[in-house]
């Protein structure tokens, strides 16, 4: 049943990408064409949407919330405030797209997040509005320095804000995708670990894990991701929402079942999403952040609907 | 025998000093029931030993000699499972995966499969197997609970308030099981806020007074009308004794 239902995704994302390479405002004959800009495209969003999908999977499991994901809580905004500070400051540095401030802003962002449901035994919707608060102190630090300092102005804002898949490059798509092949690897080998923080912290040291040492890797892992995710194409939202809910009511809980599917149709849906946002009113492209919210947002308040009737 | 030992035992969270040199030891192959009113420390205490909280003091708890900070968490959790109903239920798992949780850090053992399902049929629980465990009823979570506990087999279980939604039927399978358990040479601890049953249950009771001050001994020895006055401040509570089993039960007076 699982192959078989593997099989299936993997095929549906295949077929997605081609059709996103296909199809363009500008119908290219030239096969160059399409391979030096369509393909690092398509490629980038794949990896990505895989990465923040799967980031998801994982905060939702080590917060034990299910609204939890990287934009919601304010990691994405803490990677794009290091970046766009770095970048002022003068001290930016990346390897292979990756940004280094990115990642200080992420875990900075992430460790606060940690040590505050740790220490006040805060509840589950506070958490998020600590993540949402965060999220809005780090775009607005974003804004104020985008506008007065950057020449890039507002624009420079709405690219951070909204996300943008158009600068792809082959060489650091390639990258994105070799961490994202990487980490279902990484969590597949820590798949039985992360299934008992579904159920608390404290159920999970009761069973014999060491659950700082897990959560603190953890953290530290989706400091990366988000991080590569943000230096690649800015703030991407709610795509680490949407698919871990999809493949919980499919597949249950247990990362072994999940994490090859979430990472799958993660990428089908930034693919997807992609391709919407550049076909729907060619030449112009709308932000892919503004299409995954459209979805995302109303996703957010079923699941918040849905936990409160439960 | 496994024995327990905790010796000038200190904790507090934040501000207030809530344990305070507390002494005592659980010995394998008894049944020990914790009393004393509300949030007087008995969790922190139990949570303490199971190693769910993380505190600095070295050499306050030890099990057969051995100092908790030498074990880690696998280890420790094959020496104490700490068994309360303040659980997660918000993602949907299975009553067979979540019971399959207590074999976590037995990863060698063979027949995992047959361990759970003896476990689960011996607690009639054998037909929900696929159920979701937020489906499940109060009490079929805290036997969910209990059969998570038995498969993990660890020399102490501490059973925080997970009896509190059985039936009667059930509090007799569970009473079997105890006893079972029991002569296993396991640690048994009962926090239970029915001291009716709980005294039917156990052979020794711990009665934390206040921060630093346990009274404990043979159930019938040590329980008193003055001892219950001193626990809970209240002077219309008798004793009087069950016809059948001998064992002392506490009674309004008016």
């Amino acid at each position: 049943m699982n192959k078989f239902f593997y099989f299936f995704i993997t095929t549906f994302l295949i077929a997605t990408c081609f059709l996103s390479i296909y199809l363009g405002s500008e119908n290219f004959s030239n096969i160059n064409w399409l391979m030096e800009l369509r393909l690092p495209r398509v490629l980038l969003a794949a990896s990505v949407g895989g990465l923040l999908a799967i980031c998801g999977l994982v905060l939702q499991a080590i917060f034990s919330n299910p609204l939890c994901e990287p934009y919601v809580l304010g990691v994405s905004s803490g990677a794009t405030l290091g970046i766009v500070l770095a970048e002022f400051l003068g001290v930016y540095y990346d390897f292979a797209g990756m940004s280094f401030s990115g990642l200080l802003g992420a875990l900075f962002f992430s460790f606060i997040l940690l040590y505050w449901a740790k220490s006040n035994r805060i509840s589950q919707v506070q958490l998020i509005l600590v993540g949402v608060m965060l999220n809005f102190f780090g775009s607005s630090l974003v804004g104020l320095i985008m506008v007065l300092l950057h020449p890039s102005g507002i624009e420079g804002v709405i690219y951070w804000m909204l996300g943008d898949l158009s600068k792809a490059e082959i060489g650091s798509s390639i990258c994105a995708f070799v961490v994202l092949i990487a980490s279902v690897v990484f969590l597949l080998k820590q798949s039985k670990n992360l299934d008992a923080l579904y159920l608390g912290n404290e159920f999970a040291r009761g069973v014999g894990i060491n659950t700082l040492k897990l959560r603190t890797m953890m953290v530290l892992w989706s400091g990366i991701v988000v991080s590569i995710s943000v230096s690649l194409c800015g703030m991407i939202g709610f795509v680490g929402l949407l698919l871990p809910h999809l493949i919980r009511k499919k597949q249950g809980i247990l990362f072994k079942n999940t994490v090859y599917p979430t990472a799958v149709l993660g990428s089908v849906f930034l693919v997807f999403c992609d391709l919407v946002s550049r076909n729907i009113y060619p030449p112009k492209e709308f932000p892919i952040g503004v299409i995954t919210a459209l979805v995302g947002a109303p996703t957010f308040l079923y699941v918040l609907i849905r936990k409160n009737k439960t | 025998m496994s024995l327990i030992t905790i010796e000038n035992l200190n904790f507090s969270y934040v501000s207030d000093n809530i344990i305070r040199d507390l002494s005592f030891c659980l010995e394998g192959g008894h049944i020990y029931g914790f009393v004393g009113k509300n949030a007087i420390g008995k969790t922190t205490v139990l949570k303490l030993i199971s190693g769910l909280i993380t505190f600095k003091n070295k050499n306050q708890i030890k099990f057969n000699g051995k100092d908790i900070f030498t074990l880690d968490q696998s280890e420790i959790s094959r020496e104490v499972t700490y068994c309360t109903d303040d659980i997660n239920t918000e993602f949907s798992l299975s009553l067979y995966d979540f019971v399959s949780f207590g074999l976590y850090s037995r990863p060698r053992l063979k027949n995992q499969d047959q361990l759970i399902n003896d476990v689960l049929n011996k607690l009639g629980l054998s037909s929900l197997v696929n159920k979701n465990v937020s489906d499940l009823s109060g009490g079929q979570k805290q036997l969910a609970i209990l059969a998570k506990a038995l498969v993990q087999d660890s020399n102490c279980i501490i059973f925080d308030e997970t009896f509190s939604k059985l039936d009667l039927n059930h509090q007799t399978i569970v009473y079997d099981i105890l006893l079972h358990l029991k002569s296993k040479n396991k640690i048994i601890v009962i926090v239970m806020h029915d001291l009716n049953l709980l005294l039917e249950w156990i052979d020794i009771l711990f009665v934390l007074i206040d921060s630093k001050k346990i009274v404990s001994g043979n159930v019938n020895e040590i329980l008193t009308e003055s001892l219950i006055k001193e626990m809970f401040g209240d002077s219309r509570l008798g004793l009087s004794e069950n016809p059948f089993t001998k064992k002392k039960k506490i009674f309004f007076k008016k």
